[in-house]
């Protein structure tokens, strides 16, 4: 089984995010940088179905040389090569990543056979435009499912499950397919120390890649305004326990 | 005009639908633009469509299209956008909004906006969107004849504003087979089989106050009434008290249930890591100044091992 | 939450283990009134204590770090949060191997338990080593773990329950003012509160709170990186927090330390990464919290192979994850200790700052002690904040010692080790000619001091028999035969020595005599011109410093103390001076420049270029004039601290050169040379039994048990009086003595040479403690050429302070004999001191 997941490095911001003077960036002076939980199932998923079908898992970004390091990251965890999309520009639409992954996907499949599956994460941890993954499904004429919460593999088919408003919705697509995930499908491992000193030596390939013009236009990012709260005081000691139930009822968790 | 998908259940509208068509009468006031409503469903949606102020519903009643298959609804929006050119379609910020939306950005090689919060519209337009996981909102500038938009979540009330009339027009569109490869097979109500911390809609965390690990136990007896899992903190895993697959925070599990219940938990940014998505967080804790009341809803002075028995006795006797 | 008050006696900044450390003894020792704010919430606020690995290896090379870790170590123990796991620190390589060995001695000096095992032993203690990776490990079973958050709130508390002291975590301090040169006001984000005194125990933000007073805290955070690895297969059994002992890979700069189910992994072999004060993240912004810095995984990746080398098993897993990793903010100064005390810009603004966990309480107790009255149990010298000297104090001075220290945190330093950053930043006058010369520097005071001049080296064929040349590296080691040829040399015919690393006072003013009598232990109304060899004590009688005071007129001292305790010595005399301002105190450091010339010949050479009688009734010891020495004007001071004949010569700085020129011209004909500091601080004085402050010297020893007590007491009262009185009275615990090596052999054949700190032993080997329970080491080591001896200071039990007594001393887990010489100050060379008069 040959699997794709595509990831997007972010900074791993705290409780407060700090913007740059102009708002087009934030300022990760002081951040580590991360990819999405959603990303991190999609990664795990990959290894898992790997592990288990056999075939070659690949991690693909598209962002700056530093990127590396998020790609080395999955590696550490057990995907087998990578492939950095690089650019030095920031801010790319959704439709420009889209096309660069599709450019790019459609030159490895011609090289190395199709991808059975694609992963992404349901919607990136920044800005959460939750679309690349149908872009590019679209692009490469595949079925897809958005934000999936269950996967199974069986033969030819992938065994899906999501969950909406109704209840868990199931499906049945034909691999190939593109996949974008949601985070809780698994728990994923953390790199091991094995995995990491491992990860220096896997191969990842460098694309250069320039944004199209096409899509819109992103003009700068604002704060929203603070929110602090103030736990409500029940009580204290015991005596507070008949609260304590009419929270719970309120919250109807009791009835 | 602005066409607003809309999404139902038993025939009725449901809430973010009513509130994507406030957001839509908004709009319409700054354009001067009528409102129109498509969704795939029954002639009945008409009379709730009128009270929010749509004065045409396009239904779309296709058998073959009430198993949702989102690339089959958004050729099926596409067609009817190509048939009644509306200036903006505007969709809930739901899974299935925004997974139809792509589609439809897709089809029409459009760029999608999505987790819409406000609209300028001027002479180009400048949406407001909600990014950073509602942390920062993103400014976006739009230039196409349609623009494509679905809505932040919960960001305007769902309020009624009648129209005269509604027209219910029906719209059949042409769909191929393989539009329909990605279609809802069976539905599964939620049942709560697996129940794990991250799905449980309650959690109770035991901190250091717990203090060892038969302390666990009223915590678990808590649990069971309210069809709850018990997680522990790092120091009560490290401890030994709980096993290391049981802890909430940055290394262990990422919990959202709409109630955390912490105890005996300061509140180690670690922790608040694993728990600050919780919907509600009911905190006991025998420190007032515990930096986890400041991230909390509701909380309790006192000792878990007192408090804790008391609901329990609390629940049981009402 | 209570009103914050608007008035204090006390404000503590910092609620980490110092901040609680100090709120409680503090209100132990009777203050009221105290309030603790913090900018973070409680209990862990966000500082170094909140993510430091809580582990407390109790030894250390320096006698004052252990104490203070001791004194943690017995209250972490009360407090209930401590948990002995022991510990042990891996050797690599042979070079390791001795300096464990090192280790085991300085754990005997300062009582604590260590040995040396073999690396079966050391797989035993912990079965997952590779053992045949390690020559041997040094075992130390009193190694502990702590819970260093809870020993905070711990602390804390009783001070609140006894109404002492109210707490305000989430408190952030915007501004301080100082009014006449002392702390006044706080202005917080819950409003302004005044404040008699202020502490800073801010860690890592304490520079930047001092600057808030205008006041330095020389101190730069710095990157520590850690892994969490997990989970660990062989520790599922484990009920507890840490059941194995803690692993110090000390050749691969890291260390490993159970942490429940988990792992830690720490290193102290990265680059070092610097983070300025100003740089450190809020609280909000910071994913973790701001001293967890986002992980930087490069810099830690030749860690990860070295860790999985030495624990294949449990490390080199698929399973053995890293589930957390942080670049964590320590706190760094310039000489690796911490910054503890008063500041000199701002009365009443004490910074207790750079402090681990395994110093918390200890320091924390030092420092409430301090407060309250006025001096601490364990000696504070080296901790001391007003040791450093105005040049210290740069943020950039620190960064750049900082980042040389950092990969030595777990290296072998020697004793002598010098220092490749921040240097040539004080010179002398001399400075060109000296490096002409050959001269090889050693650094005091950030001087730049010749320690001997490769110049002499055509001495070394002359004095051939007579070097005690070293055949051991490490004793080799920042030495050089050259410096006991200049010994011989000086003795024979006379030496040059640039002494301008000397600090200089002038006192001056109506009041001075009583001022100067209060300070001093010796009696100091004296004739003008008359110099006086005095020692300063502190409240308890312990010894603040010693140094030569100079009556220059009827109103105007002159303080002449070391390089290294110079700026201490300062504050302590500023401190002191009268409120009306009838005494001034002017430092004369910079603007003097000093030459030493001493030997047989040093008065010839000196009568030849100076028109004035150097005779002994013109001109006699301990006393000080101005001569015309050639064209210049020159204060001359009869003095020295080598025994020989021979003068001090200070002129202004500007005419140094000039000076040192017609010195050494003159010099020519008698023989005199230039010697370096090896000379004067070493060889020479230790064949004279004299002592030296922060080696013989400090606050935890008595005059009277160092020898410097007087025949009789002044009648004025003086600083520590009635302290001194008592212990004259009392039975001395221990006497200073020098001891002389009998025989130098080691098992391999090789001559060696202690170089202090070592301990000394009975004559069957065992440890000697007196009855204040202080343990004998060698408190100074040097050769004494002209006796042809390898002299030892210590102070020893009456039982052992016998000349003649036979004794051991223990140097790389090897004992060794040696006699008692002498007890008390006689010298061992020239003892009725002929030479000088």
């Amino acid at each position: 089984m040959n699997i794709l997941v595509c990831i997007k490095q972010i900074p791993d911001v705290g409780g407060k995010i700090k913007l740059s003077e102009d708002g087009r960036d934030i300022d990760s002076t002081n951040l580590g940088l991360t990819i999405s939980p959603h990303e991190e199932c999609a990664v795990e998923q990959a290894i898992q179905l790997v592990k288990a079908e056999g075939g070659s898992a690949t991690v693909l970004t598209l962002g700056i040389a530093d990127s590396e390091n998020q790609l080395r990251d999955s590696l550490a965890r057990g995907m087998n090569k990578g492939v950095l999309l690089h650019t030095e520009i920031s801010n790319w639409n959704a439709n420009q990543i889209a096309h660069a992954i599709t450019d790019t996907i459609k030159k490895m499949e011609t090289d190395n056979g199709s991808f059975d599956l694609i992963l992404f994460g349901s919607e990136s941890a920044d800005r959460g435009n939750a679309q690349v993954g149908i872009l590019v499904a679209h692009a490469l004429d595949r079925p897809s499912v958005n934000g999936i919460n269950g996967l199974e593999i069986a033969g030819n088919i992938a065994l899906i499950k999501r969950d909406s408003d109704e209840g868990t919705e199931n499906y049945e697509l034909d691999l190939p397919a593109v996949l974008s995930v949601k985070d809780g499908m698994n728990l994923p491992r953390f790199p091991s120390l094995k995995g990491t000193v491992m990860a220096k030596k896997k191969p990842i390939q460098f694309i250069e890649v320039q944004p199209d013009d096409t899509g819109i236009g992103f003009l700068k990012f604002e704060p929203t305004p603070e929110q602090s709260k103030q736990a409500v005081i029940l009580g204290t000691g015991p005596e507070a326990a008949a609260d304590v139930v009419q929270v719970l009822k309120k919250l109807e968790l009791l009835r | 005009m602005i066409l607003v998908l809309i999404e139902h259940r038993d025939g009725q509208p449901d809430i973010p639908s009513l509130q994507t068509l406030s957001f839509a009468r908004s709009l319409a006031a700054q354009t001067g633009d009528s409102i129109e409503a498509v969704a795939f469903g029954p002639d009945s949606l008409a009379g709730r469509l009128r009270d929010h102020g749509v004065s045409r519903y396009h239904s779309i009643a296709d058998e073959q299209l009430m198993a949702y298959a989102s690339e089959a609804w958004a050729v099926s929006l596409k067609q009817l956008a190509d048939l009644i050119s509306p200036k903006v379609l505007l969709a809930p910020g739901s899974i299935k909004g925004n997974e139809v939306m792509a589609y439809v950005g897709a089809l029409s090689a459009l760029s999608v906006v999505t987790n819409v919060c406000q609209v300028d519209a001027g002479n180009d337009w400048r949406v407001t969107r909600s990014s950073w996981g509602g942390s920062l909102f993103e400014k976006v500038l739009i230039d196409q004849d349609l623009a494509l938009l679905t809505m932040a979540n919960n960001n305007v009330e769902a309020s009624e504003s009648a129209v005269d009339v509604c027209d219910t027009v029906s719209f059949t569109p042409a769909l191929e087979k393989k539009y329909f490869r990605a279609q809802v097979k069976s539905l599964e109500n939620p049942v709560d089989e697996g129940m794990s911390l991250k799905t449980a809609p309650v959690v109770i965390g035991g901190g250091r106050g717990v203090g060892s690990s038969e302390g666990f136990g009223v915590l678990e007896e808590l649990g069971e009434i309210l069809k709850g899992v018990v997680g522990g903190s790092r120091v009560t895993t490290n401890n030994g008290w709980r096993a290391h697959r049981h802890q909430i925070g940055l290394t262990g599990n990422h919990i959202s249930p709409k109630l955390y219940i912490a105890c005996g938990i300061s509140g180690a940014i670690q922790h608040m890591a694993g728990c600050k998505n919780s919907d509600n967080i009911l905190v006991i804790n025998t420190d007032e100044n515990a930096p986890i009341l400041s991230h909390a809803d509701y909380g309790v002075i006192g000792d878990l091992h007192e408090i804790v028995p008391a609901i329990i006795k609390e629940i049981k006797n009402s | 939450m209570e009103k914050f008050p608007s008035k204090a006696k006390c404000v503590i900044i910092g609620a980490g283990i110092v901040g609680n450390s100090i709120v409680y003894h503090l209100s132990k020792l009777g203050w009221k009134d105290l309030v603790m704010i913090d900018t973070g919430p409680l209990p862990n606020p966000g500082g170094s204590t909140g993510h430091a690995s809580n582990f407390i290896f109790p030894v250390d090379h320096g006698k004052v770090m252990t104490e203070i870790t001791l004194d943690s170590l017995r209250q972490y123990k009360e407090l209930g949060v401590l948990r002995e796991c022991g510990g042990m620190e891996l050797a690599r390589t042979e070079a390791r191997m001795d300096e464990l060995k090192r280790r085991v001695a300085s754990a005997k000096s300062w009582g604590i338990e260590a040995e040396m095992v073999t690396p079966s032993r050391a797989k035993s203690l912990f079965p997952w080593l590779q053992e045949d990776l390690i020559l041997g490990a040094c075992w130390f079973p009193t190694v502990a773990v702590v819970d260093s958050l809870r020993a905070g709130t711990l602390m804390r508390e009783p001070a609140q329950q006894s109404d002492a002291l109210k707490v305000f975590p989430n408190t952030e301090v915007l501004d301080m003012t100082v009014a006449a040169g002392r702390i006044k006001l706080l202005k917080t984000s819950r409003g302004d509160i005044e404040a008699d005194y202020v502490v800073i125990a801010c860690g890592v933000w304490s520079p930047k709170l001092a600057r808030m007073a205008g006041a330095t805290i020389p101190l730069i955070p710095m990157v520590h990186q850690m892994i969490d690895v997990g989970p660990i297969t062989a520790f599922e059994a484990t009920e507890t927090e840490i059941e194995y002992p803690i692993i110090r890979d000390m050749c691969a700069l890291m260390y490993e330390r159970q942490a429940g189910r988990n792992i830690e992994v720490g290193s102290y072999a990265h680059r070092p990464i610097v983070h300025r004060p100003d740089d450190i993240p809020s609280i909000e912004e910071s994913k973790l919290s701001p001293t967890e810095l986002p992980f930087t995984l490069a810099d830690f990746e030749p860690q990860l192979e070295d860790a999985m080398e030495l624990l294949p098993e449990m490390l080199g897993g698929d399973d053995s994850e890293i589930q957390y990793s942080i670049n964590g903010l320590i706190s760094m100064t310039p000489d690796g200790m911490p910054v503890l005390g008063e500041t000199e810009e701002v009365k009443g603004l004490w910074s207790a700052s750079a402090i681990w966990i395994k110093e918390g309480p200890g320091a924390g107790r030092m420092l409430a002690e301090w407060m309250v009255n006025g001096v601490s149990e364990i000696d504070n010298h080296e901790l001391d904040i007003s040791r450093f000297y105005p040049y210290a104090r740069t943020e950039n001075y620190s960064i750049v010692r900082c980042s040389e220290a950092f990969n030595k945190m777990y290296g072998i330093v020697h004793p002598a080790e010098q220092w490749e950053s921040g240097r040539n930043m004080r010179t002398t006058p001399f400075y060109e000619k000296q490096k002409d010369l050959g001269a090889v520097f050693f650094q005091a005071a950030g001087w730049e001091r010749p320690h001997w001049y490769e110049s002499n080296k055509p001495l070394l064929e002359k004095y051939e028999g007579q070097l005690m040349p070293r055949e051991n590296e490490w004793d080799a080691r920042w030495w050089s035969p050259i410096i006991n040829a200049e010994h011989l040399a000086l003795r024979e015919s006379g030496a040059l020595c640039d002494l301008s690393a000397f600090a200089q006072f002038e006192i001056k003013g109506t009041n001075v005599v009583d001022y100067v009598q209060k300070m001093a232990l010796a009696e100091m109304d004296v004739d003008i011109g008359k110099a006086v060899y005095t020692t300063l004590l502190d409240q308890k009688g312990g010894m603040k410093s010693d140094l030569t005071v100079i009556r220059t007129a009827h109103d105007t001292f002159r303080i002449i103390t070391g390089g290294a305790d110079g700026n201490r010595d300062k504050k302590w005399f500023t401190d002191h001076l009268p409120s009306d301002g009838t005494v001034q105190l002017a430092d004369l450091s910079s603007a003097v420049s000093t030459i030493g010339i001493w030997g047989p010949n040093a008065r010839n050479c000196l009568q030849s270029i100076c028109s004035g009688d150097l005779g002994n009734d013109a001109f006699p010891f301990a006393s000080a004039q101005m001569l015309d020495i050639a064209e210049l004007p020159v204060w001359a001071l009869r003095i020295s601290y080598v025994g020989e004949m021979g003068w001090e010569l200070h002129v202004p700085t500007e005419c140094g050169r000039y000076l040192w020129d017609i010195l050494a011209e003159a010099g020519k004909p008698f023989g005199i040379i230039p010697c370096g500091i090896g000379v004067y601080g070493t060889t020479g004085r230790i064949e004279k039994s004299y002592r030296l402050y922060g080696a013989e010297l400090d606050s935890s020893f008595s005059p009277v048990e160092c020898d410097l007590a007087r025949r009789s007491v002044k009648e004025a009262d003086f600083i520590g009086k009635e302290a001194y009185l008592f212990e004259r009275e009392a039975e001395t615990a221990a006497t200073l003595c020098s001891l002389t090596v009998d025989d130098h052999r080691s098992r391999n054949g090789q001559q060696r040479y202690m170089l202090g700190g070592e301990p000394v032993l009975t004559a069957d080997g065992k440890e000697i403690k007196d009855r204040k329970g202080r343990r004998s080491y060698v408190t100074s080591a040097g050769n004494a050429p002209s006796l042809g001896k390898h002299v030892l200071m210590a102070y020893l039990p009456p039982e052992y302070a016998e000349a003649g007594q036979q004794l051991k001393v223990e140097y790389f887990c090897e004992q060794y004999p040696v006699t008692v010489g002498v007890v008390g100050s006689t010298p061992l060379f020239d003892p009725k001191n002929e030479r000088m008069r």
